[in-house]
């Protein structure tokens, strides 16, 4: 009898244990910046893998669309965690919408000019020319140097870039390495010229987590919990890319993304090289103070923001 | 391991045979192959072209059949301008009338209708067999940055969109056609569009099957995959997806050449490595190339099988040459080892030894087994001869040297002859060239008058050996009654012209040296003028009668003459075989040579004299041939 009543306080125990995690695993809907490939490989990778389950979450992925971009999403409530820019959740910030940054990935700027003709070999070749730039944002940047180099460039709001280039209706384009910039090469455009913001003083690392400063306030384990299990996505992209395309190609196909392996591949390689500083191989998975000060000056110099914004406010010490 | 194949002279052969023969098979198969390959390469490019064309212009018919149809539709918009509603009904009238079109748009610029509000853009669409309509512009889809309207817009003219997939309910990939529509200021006011479903382009496409594993592609602008063999490929990949880690820019170039509106054809390797030509031609309306890729296997599959044949054929026809001409040859020169092992026997003295039987035969080997037959019947024969002419020989020779032997006794040999004497002191000998000789010397004392004679006998050998045994005899017959020199050669001539039928003379020197007075009484008969030399005086010739030779002429008087020889004085008699004895290099010792050898040798004694002239002689032939006999005779005066 005593053998029976201890199995039965065992089975008990366990049974408690595990219901007791599930009645504490919590729900957070993230939405990274675009829809999927492998910029955010490594959150699918979490997702796949059970990280963000071990650490008690439940995560629902909700991507934007043209219509509807993460912000929109984080503002209306309908999603806890969205991916961000930098100098956008600085300039959200500036505006008043209070932003935490749970994680930041990016170590550096991928955003470059790339032109769609040769005859393009220098910013002053820009002035006044038609450059396509995301609808969605993205483009704060751009804007800075045309403002700055005074370059009057007439900027053409896109969805799609792809064929807007290639048909030659635009004289250049904004790309991301990562991204655009790949697909350009993939139409069989090899363009001699192409122009990194970071070469003229604007390397400002991009993506990151944000919530806002209410839910942080409110939800601050559970969102350390995801940033940990995130972190853990990455390292285990980095380790394993070609699991991790997998991944991400079956979420590709999911949503019908135009695109393929090879391209995410490259893709993977060039977003886990921005995450490692300048000239290292080490990703700190964390926001540099120096960073968010010199944004917050680009963006004060500009008046996108009326006041600085400190990197107390954004991580969620104050 | 050594190889012995080679050493059978019927493998050779066949291998030569069948090298020349393959060589020769190679090459002109080589020859056809190329030029078969080269010509249906040429049909192939032609039926490509050809094909190709067709399709590019049956899809350029349903391309331009829409942009005609909206073309044509276009001015009721301008018309009907002033009614907004009415846009839906031109564009379901558009529907309506071009069965190809599944949809139309009429999208308006931002705000154009202050009443529509910021988007109007009246969509007719195919909804299964019937036709409906929408106003398709709403916040969450912002027509205006859409490539079919912004593009257009942007370059200001007409514009097929870059298929793409539409999401929107169709989940079919369509093409969007685009027409600026503009106002009487030329202000841009709308876009009218028409889409087109692209399930037709594959099926015109995919009936271009030039041949059984030929495949088709269709690229955009952006060279994206319209059509191709694997569906996931179409619009997630270029054509340059694949040649990122490729240093093989065939593909590149390919992609670009087709890009820029090109028309051609290239070689690449495929996915499958096998060997592909592509051939390629522009949609100029869109933007898009059409290619037909075909490998090497399909297109040269008919060459491939003929090739195939002949090489077996070949094959097994070279195998059926080489088992042939080994048989055939092995056949043919099988009796060669055969007759080589009776030669093996005949050569090792068997002569008898039976040649194999090879049966009538009349080409070169019966030829040759005849000849060997021959050569071993003339050989037997030919022995037996030789066993003959041996036996004959040894007899012959036999009897010479016998001959030899009593010609020889024939003349005083013993030296010095007259040991009782001195006053006089001689030495002779002879030395023939063949076993017997036609040389003579004699000589012999009688009442103190010393006869001496040198003879030479025209000819050589048995012939003159005979008729010198008959000159010696006779010469002592009559010595012994006829005193004089002449008188006993006068005779002797007589005697041997007589019988002399065979017209062989002799050439003699004959004196009588009377001891006490020193007086010389000599005849010559045609000979050798001996040579007179003292140990003061130098040799020279003595002056004598030549005369004739004896046997010539039957009472021919001899002239005689005298001469008285002083103390120390000395005579060398001798026959031609001394002063024309031959060097190798065919130079006589000559009689200069002669007088030159007895002034070195005259302080000698008559013995000394002639062996040293024998030796001199011997130093000039030098191993030449004795060509004559050589008689010396060599005497020396000392009166008391």
């Amino acid at each position: 009898m005593k053998i029976y009543r201890c199995i039965f306080l065992y089975l008990f125990g366990i049974w408690g244990i595990v219901g007791n995690i599930y009645g504490q695993s919590e729900r957070i809907v993230f939405t990274p910046q675009w829809t999927p490939q492998s910029q955010f490989a490594g959150y699918y990778v979490a997702q796949a893998k059970g990280f963000y389950q071990e650490e008690g979450l439940e995560v629902v992925f909700d991507h934007p669309s043209a219509s509807s971009s993460a912000l929109n999403r984080l503002e209306e409530g309908s999603s806890h965690i969205i991916g961000l820019q930098l100098i956008q959740a600085i300039k959200l910030i500036g505006d008043g919408v209070p932003l935490v940054n749970i994680l930041q990935t990016s170590q550096r700027n991928s955003l470059m000019i790339v032109p769609r003709y040769n005859d393009i070999r220098s910013l002053e070749d820009l002035r006044g020319k038609k450059v396509g730039v995301w609808k969605a944002g993205f483009c704060e940047l751009a804007y800075m140097l045309d403002r700055r180099e005074k370059l009057n460039i007439e900027w053409i709001p896109f969805i799609n870039y792809v064929n807007l280039f290639v048909s030659g209706a635009i004289d250049a384009t904004v790309a991301m390495s990562f991204n655009e910039y790949l697909q350009i090469l993939a139409c069989g455009i090899q363009p001699q010229h192409v122009f990194y913001f970071s070469d003229f003083g604007y390397d400002i690392p991009e993506d990151g987590l944000y919530v806002t400063a209410d839910y942080y306030r409110t939800h601050q384990k559970a969102v350390q919990a995801f940033a940990r299990a995130s972190v853990k996505g990455w390292k285990w992209a980095a380790q394993h890319p070609q699991e991790t395309l997998d991944i991400v190609m079956r979420l590709v196909r999911k949503y019908h993304v135009a695109t393929n392996r090879l391209q995410q591949q490259r893709m993977l390689e060039n977003v886990l090289e921005l995450q490692c500083e300048r000239h290292t191989t080490t990703r700190p998975f964390r926001l540099q103070p120096e960073h968010v000060e010199k944004a917050s000056a680009l963006l004060l110099d500009d008046g996108y923001i009326h006041r600085p914004v400190t990197y107390q406010e954004i991580t969620g010490a104050l | 391991m050594k190889f012995t194949v080679t050493r059978s002279f019927s493998t050779r052969i066949s291998i030569y045979i069948l090298l020349v023969t393959g060589a020769i098979l190679c090459a002109t198969f080589l020859v056809f192959y190329r030029s078969a390959r080269k010509q249906v390469q040429i049909e192939a490019e032609t039926r490509a072209s050809v094909s190709l064309d067709n399709t590019v212009l049956r899809i350029d018919e349903v391309l331009h059949s829409v942009e005609v149809a909206l073309t044509n539709n276009a001015w009721q918009v301008d018309r009907y301008i002033h009614c907004p509603d009415s846009m839906f009904s031109i564009a379901r009238r558009l529907l309506e009338s071009n069965s190809i079109i599944i949809g139309s748009a009429i999208a308006f610029e931002p705000d154009y209708y202050p009443e529509k509000g910021h988007f109007f853009s009246p969509y007719a669409y195919r909804n299964g067999d019937s036709i409906a309509c929408k106003q398709l512009g709403v916040e969450s889809y912002d027509y205006h940055y859409m490539d079919w309207y912004q593009i257009p817009k942007l370059l200001d003219r007409p514009y097929w969109s870059e298929p793409y997939f539409d999401t929107g309910g169709g989940e079919k990939i369509m093409t969007t056609y685009s027409l600026p529509l503009h106002d009487g200021n030329g202000k841009l006011y709308a876009v009218f569009t028409a889409d087109l479903s692209l399930e037709w382009l594959a099926q015109k496409v995919g009936s271009l099957k030039l041949y059984p594993d030929s495949y088709n592609l269709v690229i955009g602008r952006s060279g994206t995959y319209l059509v191709h063999p694997y569906p996931e490929r179409i619009l997630t990949e270029t054509i340059f997806t694949a040649t990122y880690d490729m240093k093989d820019t065939t593909v590149v170039g390919i992609g670009h050449r087709m890009i820029a509106g090109e028309k051609g054809f290239a070689t690449i390797q495929n996915d499958s490595l096998s060997t592909s030509y592509i051939f390629y031609a522009p949609v100029e309306r869109t933007g898009w190339s059409v290619a037909v890729a075909c490998t090497y296997d399909d297109i040269f599959a008919g060459v491939d099988r003929i090739r195939n044949r002949i090489v077996i054929i070949a094959a097994a026809g070279l195998l059926l040459l080489l088992v042939f001409c080994l048989y055939t040859i092995r056949q043919l020169v099988h009796p060669l080892t055969r007759l080589a092992n009776s030669i093996r026997n005949i050569a090792q003295g068997d002569l008898m030894t039976p040649l194999p039987p090879l049966g009538k035969r009349h080409d070169e080997m019966g030829m040759l087994y005849d000849s060997f037959g021959f050569m071993q019947h003339s050989l037997s024969e030919y022995m037996k001869e030789l066993a003959a002419t041996t036996a004959n020989k040894e007899r012959i020779e036999s009897e010479l040297r016998i001959a030899s032997e009593i010609q020889m006794e024939m003349i005083p040999k013993i030296f010095p002859p007259f040991p009782e004497r001195k006053d006089i002191d001689l030495f002779a000998t002879i030395l023939p060239a063949k076993a017997v000789g036609g040389d003579l010397y004699d000589f012999f004392v009688e009442n103190d008058c010393l006869f001496f004679t040198v003879a030479d006998v025209s000819g050589k050998g048995i012939p003159a050996s005979l008729l010198m045994v008959v000159t010696r005899s006779l010469f002592r017959t009559m010595a012994s009654h006829l005193k004089t020199p002449a008188a006993i050669l006068s005779s002797l001539n007589d005697a041997l012209s007589e019988s002399n039928e065979s017209g062989m003379f002799v050439t003699m020197f004959l004196g009588v040296l009377h001891l006490k007075t020193g007086v010389l009484a000599y005849c010559n008969a045609g000979h050798n003028p001996p040579v007179f030399f003292t140990q003061q005086e130098q040799a020279h010739f003595l002056q004598v009668t030549p005369n004739i030779p004896l046997g010539l002429f039957h009472g021919f008087s001899y002239t005689e003459q005298e001469l008285t020889l002083k103390a120390d004085a000395s005579l060398f008699l001798y026959t031609d075989g001394v002063t024309e004895a031959e060097s190798p290099d065919k130079q006589l010792f000559s009689e200069e040579r002669l007088l030159k050898e007895l002034d070195r040798l005259s302080d000698g004694t008559p013995t000394f004299i002639v062996n040293q002239m024998m030796e001199a002689i011997h130093r000039h032939a030098a191993g030449a041939e004795q060509s004559d006999d050589i008689t010396m005779l060599c005497l020396h005066y000392l009166p008391q």
